[in-house]
């Protein structure tokens, strides 16, 4: 089933972030939110993710649908281990968590804490542990920021290999070579409004 | 190595210290000149030889400890039982906090008197040690509780993590820094009020009752040598606390900072 | 020429001899002199009225210990306890001069099952005084019955006097001993509670002596250098004690005047329960000998750890 926008709306301290926005993500898609940054980009995942209440509109095809997220700042657990973040998430499913630690090359530092680790780790760890959730719905804030070409494409690869009928990716960058590489449509994002 | 002459140097520099204020107080003795005022360090330390080797010393000192552990004790998981309660729960926050303050502001004294009448003089001391650190407990906790990382819950909501680990894995690990500090605090004035308490209600066991005799057979001898003995057990139950709790952090390498 | 020369010298001689024998005098206004509130200040209060000597009220005897050490207070009004504690810390610089109050202790009961010492068998007492004289003397009394503390009699001492006559009169128990004002104070406040014993005739009857609960006391450097002013002291003092019990409501109005107790009314009660009197060194030295043989035996420490020799006693 696919998820629905309807004339969503939401604005911050008088300012109209988001204005009348319609849209319909389909399943199996990967989609990209393009633009600079401060555009709404991230309000627009918080919302879909259910952390960020709205002014007005409905959004369909959520319910039941497990969403995971990579956030633009890590929101890893500082006193647990890396694989212990993901663990946090997935329950204990320890092949699952070796996985995709190895999917973003930290297969080593599954059992360090996020304060041993570099920002591009960091970054790593988060998306693993999106992965690693499974959800129906991936949304992610500048996944790639901090990582390095090489890896950045591994990571985008393991992403395209998980696509799958039911799924749907959403992800926000202002790297136009991210959107291309992975994008089967691109929404614009500026400053004034939302438009295709 | 360097860490062990660091760690030399230290305790050479404590020794230092203490042989310092020793000399302090023997010059201030010879220069009062009254035994009641100042008593000779020689003395009392002799006299807390002696006391040692009594039986009723350390009965006292043992009933004292008890009841300093059982006060703490009881603050400890009600302070922490409604803590949590009151940070996640705002109606019983505003239930809780008004008796908080008013229990932090009322002297001391007030909750002894009225304490003997309600209970004997053997858990009057309990009951103050308790009421002296409730209040502290209880508002680290909270304060821990309220100050979580609201982007880390965010992301545990949106991951469907269940009520329980997110209490236990994001709420819980949050307040032990907060809980740890509360603690330390507790551990000294638990011990100074319960003494206080004593000295008020004078028990049959207590280190607060050996001051109290001291004092009405105006014994400054007596006085010096006990308050020694309460320095002394106060100093080794925190650093062995301290110790304690060093240990089980041992893992994530983290030093305990005395906020005591 | 010769007259004047006679003059001269008998003037030298007068002046020589008139300060009296070697002896100096101190004004009323130069003697310090330091009371407790409650029983053992009662009897200097007329003093207190005219205002000649320095007079103060302290509420607790830390406060005077204090000043009796560094010398600020001449004289004093204390429990006799308290007395020979103070000559052993002192070095033996205090003396006793004489007794001014004699015991202020009775058992208080709602019911009227007590009427001797060998009824407390079985209950438990209130009482408040532990560590100095009515905890020895109410063990004291029960040993002398045959009954032992903490077997035959429980005593509970959790609570100092204020507070137990507070929690007394609020009918919290039924049997308490007491000191006064404190007695009266409770018979006031609650009609269900008789005097059942009276500590002093009981230890009376076990002793034969009187028991004695206030003393004056002076610094032994007062003595020695001022006993004329001393004794004079001392006769007007006994003057004011024999007004106190003479003109028992001109009195209670002074002693609340001076903040000696709070309440006239309590006052005016309190006096003849309070057995206020002078009683010198001569007549009460041997009260004062039983009192601390007895009190020596039970704790050494509750007199100073020994019992004063005769020098404690003043002897004109």
């Amino acid at each position: 089933m696919p998820v629905k926008i309807v004339n969503l709306s939401k604005s911050y301290n008088g300012l109209q972030v988001i204005r009348n926005f319609n849209f319909t993500f389909e399943e199996g898609k990967i989609y990209c939110l393009f633009g600079p940054s401060g555009c709404g980009k991230t309000t627009l995942l918080h919302i879909v993710a259910g952390i960020l209440p709205f002014d007005s509109g409905f959004m369909v095809g959520l319910e039941n649908r497990r969403i995971a997220v990579v956030f633009q700042e890590d929101r890893l657990l500082p006193w647990l281990t890396a694989a212990d973040n993901i663990k946090f998430v997935t329950g204990t499913q320890d092949s699952a968590v070796e996985k995709y630690l190895k999917a973003v090359g930290l297969e080593e530092f599954k059992n360090y804490f996020p304060d041993q680790l570099s920002g591009g780790m960091k970054r790593r760890v988060a998306i693993a542990r999106a992965l690693a959730f499974k959800g129906q719905l991936l949304l992610m804030d500048e996944p790639f920021k901090g990582i390095d070409e090489k890896l950045k494409r591994k990571i985008m690869n393991t992403i395209l290999a998980d696509k799958n009928s039911r799924q749907i990716v959403i992800f926000a960058t202002h790297n136009r070579g991210e959107a291309r590489y992975m994008a089967d449509e691109i929404l614009n994002f500026n400053i004034n409004s939302l438009f295709r | 190595m360097i860490s062990s002459t660091t760690a030399h140097k230290k305790v050479i520099q404590s020794i230092l210290g203490i042989l310092f204020w020793l000399a302090a107080w023997q010059a201030i003795y010879f220069i009062v000149q009254n035994d009641i005022l100042v008593p000779a360090p020689l003395e009392v330390f002799s006299l807390l030889g002696e006391l040692i080797l009594v039986k009723s010393f350390w009965s006292s000192i043992f009933f004292t400890i008890f009841r300093v552990f059982a006060g703490i004790f009881l603050a400890v998981v009600l302070g922490t039982v409604l803590g949590i309660s009151s940070g996640l729960n705002r109606f019983l926050y505003e239930l809780i906090a008004p008796l908080v303050v008013a229990v932090k502001s009322t002297p001391i004294m007030s909750f002894i008197i009225v304490a003997l009448v309600w209970f004997g003089s053997g858990n009057v001391p309990i009951f103050i040690c308790f009421l002296i650190a409730f209040p502290i407990i209880w508002t680290n906790i909270w304060e821990g509780i309220n100050n979580v990382d609201i982007k880390l819950l965010e992301m545990a909501k949106v991951f469907q993590v269940s009520r329980f680990k997110i209490l236990t894995s994001i709420y819980l690990p949050q307040i032990k820094p907060y809980f740890i500090s509360g603690f330390l605090t507790i551990i000294g004035l638990g011990w100074k009020a319960t003494v206080t308490a004593e000295v008020i209600s004078h028990p049959v066991h207590a280190i607060g009752s050996g001051l109290y005799n001291a004092r009405v057979s105006i014994n400054t001898v007596a006085l010096f040598a006990w308050t020694l003995a309460i320095i002394g057990i106060s100093l080794l139950i925190e650093k062995t606390l301290i110790y304690l709790l060093e240990k089980s952090q041992g893992s994530q390498g983290r030093k305990i900072d005395n906020a005591g | 020429m010769k007259r004047r020369h006679l003059v001269g010298v008998v003037l030298c001689l007068m002046l020589l001899l008139l300060p009296g024998c070697g002896e100096k005098a101190k004004e009323p206004g130069e003697i310090n002199i330091g009371v407790m509130r409650g029983p053992t200040g009662m009897g200097i209060v007329h003093l207190m009225e005219e205002d000649a000597y320095n007079i103060e009220v302290v509420g607790s005897p830390d406060d005077l210990i204090g000043k009796i050490i560094n010398g600020e207070i001449d004289l004093a009004a204390v429990p006799p306890n308290l007395a020979a504690i103070l000559y052993q810390r002192t070095e033996q610089n205090i003396e006793l001069l004489a007794i001014n109050t004699l015991g202020v202790l009775y058992i208080l009961e709602d019911g009227e099952e007590i009427n001797s010492i060998t009824d407390l068998a079985g209950r438990t007492l209130y009482a408040s005084g532990k560590g100095v004289i009515p905890e020895y003397v109410i063990l004291y009394l029960l040993k002398a019955h045959g009954l032992e503390a903490g077997r035959d009699v429980i005593l509970d001492f959790s609570t100092q006097h204020a507070d137990l006559a507070a929690t007394t009169a609020a009918g919290q128990h039924d049997l308490a001993l007491l000191p006064q004002p404190h007695v009266t104070s409770v018979l006031m406040q609650n009609q269900d509670f008789r005097i059942a014993l009276d500590i002093t005739e009981e230890w009376k009857n076990v002793t034969g002596s009187e028991l004695p609960m206030g003393v004056i006391i002076a610094q032994k450097e007062f003595i020695d250098n001022y006993e004329s002013s001393l004794l004079t002291f001392l006769e007007k003092y006994e003057q004011s004690i024999q007004l106190v019990n003479e003109n028992v409501a001109e009195s209670a109005a002074l002693i609340a005047k001076h903040d000696i107790l709070p309440n006239p009314e309590v006052a005016a009660e309190a006096i003849p329960l309070c057995n206020i009197v002078y009683i010198d060194t001569e007549k009460g030295k041997p009260y004062l000998e039983e009192l601390f043989s007895i009190l020596y035996e039970f704790n050494p420490d509750s007199i100073g750890g020994k019992i004063p020799d005769d020098k404690f006693y003043y002897c004109p």
